[in-house]
């Protein structure tokens, strides 16, 4: 079992339900593929360092999970690639 | 005249969370570089996790890779 985070930021000027619905379906993305969600830490809106896509704000979410299926990460890196609505985005295994 | 120690070894901090705006500033110039060993004092371990962590962090938009400042 491999311990994973991943960080994304998301459009702030979209609606919060619209918002919400994002983080929902990372989840769920996450617990089809194999993964268990640990901790989902939502930051809220806060400043970008630098501008991303026109915005100077974005919505931070980080979200712990675990997973035997090494194959995760790769596909939930694409998984972001092709979602309109998340600015910016990584995964990184947590342990060691 | 004896090498400072590694503060980070001192405080007993193993693992740098690149998620720690606040703990990473104290390790950048007003530029936003990333401080030298001899700035920072860290032993190699750290220093290392230190300049991953930063890296990670600019690339979510939590540090800036360049900072402008006027003379």
């Amino acid at each position: 079992m491999r311990a994973y985070e991943t960080m994304f930021i998301i459009d702030p000027h979209l609606d919060e339900s619209v918002r919400k619905e994002t983080i929902d379906k990372v989840k769920e993305f996450i617990s089809q593929n194999g993964g268990t969600v640990k901790k989902v830490d939502d930051w809220g809106i806060r400043e970008l360092a630098y501008e991303i896509k026109k915005r100077n704000e974005g919505h931070y979410v980080v979200i712990e999970f675990e997973t035997e299926n090494n194959q995760l990460a790769l596909k939930l890196r694409d998984y972001f690639r092709f979602e309109p609505n998340i600015l910016r985005s990584i995964v990184v295994r947590e342990d060691e | 005249m004896a090498r400072k120690k590694c503060r980070l070894d001192k405080q007993g901090i193993k693992k740098i969370d690149w998620k720690d705006v606040e703990f990473l500033s104290q390790f950048i110039t007003p530029r936003g570089k990333i401080m030298s060993r001899r700035q920072t004092g860290l032993c190699a371990y750290h220093q290392r996790q230190l300049a991953r962590a930063i890296k990670r962090a600019r690339i979510m938009a939590l540090l800036p890779f360049v900072k402008d400042y006027y003379l």
